[in-house]
């Protein structure tokens, strides 16, 4: 049992191929408490590379939350999504499904792929800041994760 | 029911489709003239319209002199079935609308259609085919001089003068031929036989004239006719020349006037007194020891007598008694005939009863070869003007009969049995095309028996002998007449059903063809070798795969043929003829087989359809169909990708789209107050333009969702509808102060609860927006029953649309006021719209502008509406 506290750094995998989004998360995540530690992949296939410590991803540390865009080039959100919770080891990592998508297909098609959660990106700065900081508080202040 | 009309709706579908496509113009007409149809073709002949033509005289298509007779002809042809064209085809010149004359080819078929006699005339315009012919002779004149001058006697083949495009002879050739020939042959004929009769006695009357006895000295004997009679015998000419001439009334004094003289006459001989007639015209001599000089003898004045009454019957008007008065004057001249032909007999065999019939007068030889040629102008006008005349050529044969016989039976001692060689004479009667002449013949035998028996000098044997004898003469002549009739009536019927079979067969304006056995061709109509274009003789004997394409000719001759033998009929068999120029004619053939009575195949009757035109037309629109189908499938798929489109982009617009959003925002938040105001007002637009694109996005999600998602039915209560509308617009109402009014009674329908919602949620956000500055807003929301649909109104009080825009508000991106004025993306009502038309109902708006608006719009009570085909994957 994992409990997060505030002395503890929370590692956060950020995939998405938006570097203005990847900026808004950062930006965003600057005013919450908790320390963190964003990495960043810009899509499905260094995000698997970073999860296997493969290559230069070989001294990467296990993240405890993923944020996953659905629409990235080489390997999208729902390829990985596949991949991450057919693989034992990393199916229990929690995985966030944070997308501009509002289509029902996507968010059926996530969840029946056991997306933790499913959230469309919000327009505007105030917007966007309230998801990333309700993220970060519900995944790392109210839940309890599993030991690795 | 249905299914017995099948095949003669199937073969009125066949007649029409021929009418409609044959090249050959049809036109028919009833029997006063009287245009009741004409074919596309013939429209295209003539330049008129079938609505022009149709109810008129058919003259109008005729020039003269063809306008002006065609009257008189069609009454002649009524009266007396005399046809020019019928059954046969002549060259005739059409007028064209414009008034242009040109010649054409026309055949006539006669058709009877529920006791209606109609006439179907066939006609082709032989306007290009008359260049063609002068070209043609014009070639071959070129070809004759160079064969001339060549000096090669080149035999010409006679094929070369078989060709085509001169076989047709030219009008002037058409006016020799058999028919109209014999016609006015005919006439000329009569009106010379008429004639003679009036020469003869004009002839006498000029010898009784002349003036001293020198003519007398030298010829006595030709003043044994009597002035009286020469005048009489005239008249009587004169009066059968008027009735040929057409001026029958004329001839009826002519007529009284010589069967009163006669019949006085006969009356003084009957009663043995005088009536004082007899000096009259009696001219200066009396050769004959009569006993009242100047009367005629009897058998003249019976002879005039029945000339008179045969005269006025010829006379009479012709629908009096038509057939009685055929029977009539044939008898009546044939009995002249007899008494001319007694009395020359008389005088051959030296039998002075013949000639007096006991009288003290005879009749003279001079007045007995007046009587003979009398005679033969009477028959001569009869069988012209009743035109249902004698066989031709053959009607001096009784004449000469009867002469021979009544000779020999003078010449035979005591005339026993003589009578019965007038069984010939009877026999005459099958020449004859009218079938009571074989009585009138038998009547004249009957005639001539008797007077046989009157005249001969009584034997020893007693009278009895004789008299039995003549009587069993006269029964068995009668006899045979009877037979003799009844035979030419069978036979008669039956060669007028063949012959009009023949004619339709051959006139009428289908193709058809008869095989026998062999599959050889027997018979084909005209219309078969017109199409074909081959003649009659090019193609009989020949087998009839000979004139198909090769591969219809073998699937003929492995398939269709042998099943058609088989099975004893065929039916639409498809197939493909060639033409004499080797162009193809797509067919449809039916065939039936006539078997004699052991049941054995005789010959083929077959029908064929030319479909060239109607397989092309549907080939056409077959294709037409095709592309069609492949037009809707491609616009249905360029549909859906616009929808996709507008779904995809729209969903990859937000994207960049928040992107300018939030660092918009960011920057506003945190650099703010170090912006100068210019900054802060670029920012503003840009804020504002994000947010802008943002609601166009979103509402185009809408829009496309709306036929992109699935429908799923229920039963919905619009009155929840309402309501839960209003508690989601809640704060948008509550500022302005909105009053809603929702009528009781809102139905419930089945329907797509959230698209439905969207609509009243579109309606009422568009009342709110569009309202009256001032005063508060009214929305009244109803709805009523209208048949199977619920009409529903949303009514308010604001600004109003101008009518003018009525339709184009629902039409997507349509906006009537400036973003300024009113927000907003003009997307709302085209959702609505496509909601409710995706529901299979309809939505309209009725308003003016400054009055409030109304939207209606109709749902149906039922959903019995099949869900669309929506094949994008899911």
């Amino acid at each position: 049992m994992m409990k997060v506290n505030e002395s503890t750094a929370v590692v956060i995998l950020l995939v998405e191929d938006n570097p203005g989004d990847v900026r808004l998360t950062q930006e965003s995540l600057k005013k919450v408490k908790i320390i963190n530690e964003l990495h960043v992949a810009k899509d499905g296939v260094e995000a698997l590379d970073f999860l296997r410590r493969q290559g230069e991803f070989a001294d990467a540390p296990r993240p405890h939350l993923i944020l996953l865009d659905l629409n990235m080039p080489r390997m999208g959100g729902r390829e990985l999504l596949e991949e991450i919770k057919d693989d034992a080891d990393l199916k229990r990592i929690p995985v966030v499904v944070l997308t501009s998508s509002e289509m029902e297909e996507d968010i059926v098609k996530s969840y029946d792929l056991h997306a933790n959660c499913y959230i469309t990106k919000p327009v505007g700065i105030a917007g966007f800041t309230n998801v990333v900081q309700a993220i970060d508080s519900f995944w790392f202040n109210v839940v309890e994760l599993p030991e690795a | 029911m249905a299914r017995a009309a099948e095949p003669a709706l199937r073969e009125l579908a066949q007649y029409r489709a021929m009418w409609e496509t044959v090249v050959d113009g049809i036109i028919s007409i009833d029997e006063q003239g009287t245009v009741i149809a004409l074919n596309p073709a013939a429209e295209r002949i003539f330049g008129y319209s079938a609505a022009e033509v149709v109810g008129n005289n058919v003259k109008m298509l005729m020039p003269e002199p063809y306008h002006g007779q065609h009257d008189n002809y069609l009454a002649n042809y009524r009266r007396s079935g005399e046809a020019k064209i019928i059954g046969t085809g002549r060259e005739v010149e059409g007028k064209r609308k414009d008034g242009s004359i040109f010649p054409l080819h026309l055949s006539v078929a006669k058709m009877e259609v529920n006791g209606e006699v109609c006439y179907n005339g066939v006609l082709r315009d032989l306007t290009d085919s008359r260049a063609a012919e002068a070209e043609l002779a014009e070639s071959q004149r070129r070809y004759h001089d160079v064969l001339e001058r060549s000096g090669l006697k080149a035999a010409q083949p006679k094929s070369f003068l078989l060709g085509k495009g001169i076989k047709k002879p030219a009008f002037w050739k058409f006016m020799l031929e058999d028919r109209q020939f014999d016609e006015r042959h005919l006439y000329t004929l009569a009106l010379l036989m008429t004639g003679l009769p009036v020469l003869v006695g004009l002839m006498m009357v000029g010898a009784w004239l002349w003036p001293g006895d020198a003519l007398r000295l030298a010829v006595p004997w030709i003043f044994y006719m009597q002035l009286k009679t020469a005048v009489l015998y005239s008249l009587c000419g004169l009066g059968l020349s008027l009735v040929l001439w057409g001026r029958g009334a004329y001839a009826f004094p002519v007529a009284a006037f010589v069967g009163a003289v006669a019949g006085a006459t006969l009356l003084e001989y009957g009663l043995g007194m005088s009536l004082g007639i007899d000096p009259w015209l009696a001219g200066d001599l009396v050769y004959d020891m009569n006993a009242y000089p100047g009367r005629m003898a009897p058998n003249t004045a019976a002879v005039l007598l029945t000339t008179a009454v045969v005269l006025a019957l010829l006379a009479s008007p012709e629908k009096i008694y038509q057939r009685l008065r055929v029977v009539a004057v044939d008898f009546l001249s044939f009995m002249v005939l007899a008494i001319g032909v007694a009395v020359l007999a008389g005088y051959i065999r030296g039998e002075p009863m013949v000639y007096t019939w006991g009288s003290m007068t005879r009749m003279s030889i001079p007045t007995a070869v007046a009587t003979l040629v009398l005679a033969m102008a009477v028959m001569a006008t009869s069988s012209y003007h009743q035109r249902m005349g004698v066989a031709r050529g053959l009607w001096w044969i009784p004449p000469i009969l009867a002469l021979l016989v009544f000779m020999f039976d003078l010449a035979m001692p005591l005339g026993v049995a003589a009578g019965i060689a007038y069984v010939p004479l009877v026999f005459c009667g099958l020449w004859f095309r009218r079938l009571h002449m074989t009585f009138v013949l038998a009547m004249m035998g009957t005639l001539l028996t008797i007077m046989g028996y009157m005249f001969s000098p009584a034997g020893p044997y007693g009278n009895w002998i004789v008299l039995t004898n003549r009587t069993l003469t006269v029964g068995t002549l009668w006899l045979v007449a009877v037979l003799v009739y009844l035979h030419q009536r069978i036979y008669r019927t039956l060669a007028d059903s063949e012959l009009r079979f023949k004619n339709l067969y051959n006139h009428t304006p289908v193709m058809l063809f008869s095989t026998n056995e062999d599959n050889e061709l027997v018979g084909v109509s005209n219309h078969w070798l017109d199409m074909m274009g081959y003649t009659r003789d090019e193609v009989l004997g020949r087998k009839i795969t000979d004139f198909m394409s090769e591969e219809a000719a073998r699937v003929a001759r492995e398939t269709t043929l042998p099943r058609f033998k088989a099975k004893g009929t065929l039916k639409d068999a498809v197939s493909v003829m060639a033409r004499s120029d080797g162009t193809p004619m797509e067919v449809m053939i039916s065939a039936i087989t006539e078997k004699d009575q052991k049941g054995r195949y005789v010959r083929s009757l077959a029908v064929m359809v030319d479909t060239t035109q109607k397989n092309r037309s549907e080939k056409m629109l077959r294709e037409y169909a095709n592309k069609l189908s492949q037009q809707n499938i491609s616009l249905a798929r360029s549909n859906q990708e616009l929808e996709n489109f507008a779904y995809i982009t729209s969903h990859d617009l937000q994207e960049p789209l928040r992107m300018v959003r939030s660092y918009g925002d960011l920057l506003r938040d945190r650099y703010m107050k170090a912006l100068p105001d210019e900054a802060r007002e670029f920012l503003g637009y840009m804020v504002n333009g994000a947010e802008r694109m943002q609601n166009l996005i979103r509402d185009l999600l809408a829009y496309s969702r709306v036929s992109r998602n699935e429908m799923k039915l229920s039963e919905v209560d619009f009155a929840s509808v309402v309501e839960e509308v209003k508690r989601t617009l809640g704060s948008d109402l509550t500022p302005v102060g909105a009053s809603i009014k929702v009528s009781s009674g809102l139905p419930k329908v089945a329907g797509e609860k959230g698209m439905l919602m969207q609509v009243m949620q579109n309606l009422l956000t568009n009342a709110v927006k569009f309202r009256k500055a001032e005063g508060p807003l009214e929305v009244e929301v109803s709805a009523r029953k209208d048949g199977e649909k619920w009409e529903f109104a949303v009514r308010d009080n604001g600004i109003g649309i101008d009518p003018r825009h009525g339709e184009r508000v629902f039409e997507m991106f349509k906006r009537l006021h400036s973003r300024e004025e009113y927000e907003g993306t003009g997307i709302g009502l085209a959702v609505c719209k496509k909601v409710v038309e995706r529901h299979g109902g309809e939505i309209w708006v009725d308003s003016e502008l400054g009055r409030g608006a109304t939207f209606y719009f109709t749902l149906p009570e039922q959903q019995p509406m099949k869900e669309e085909p929506n094949d994008e994957g899911k």
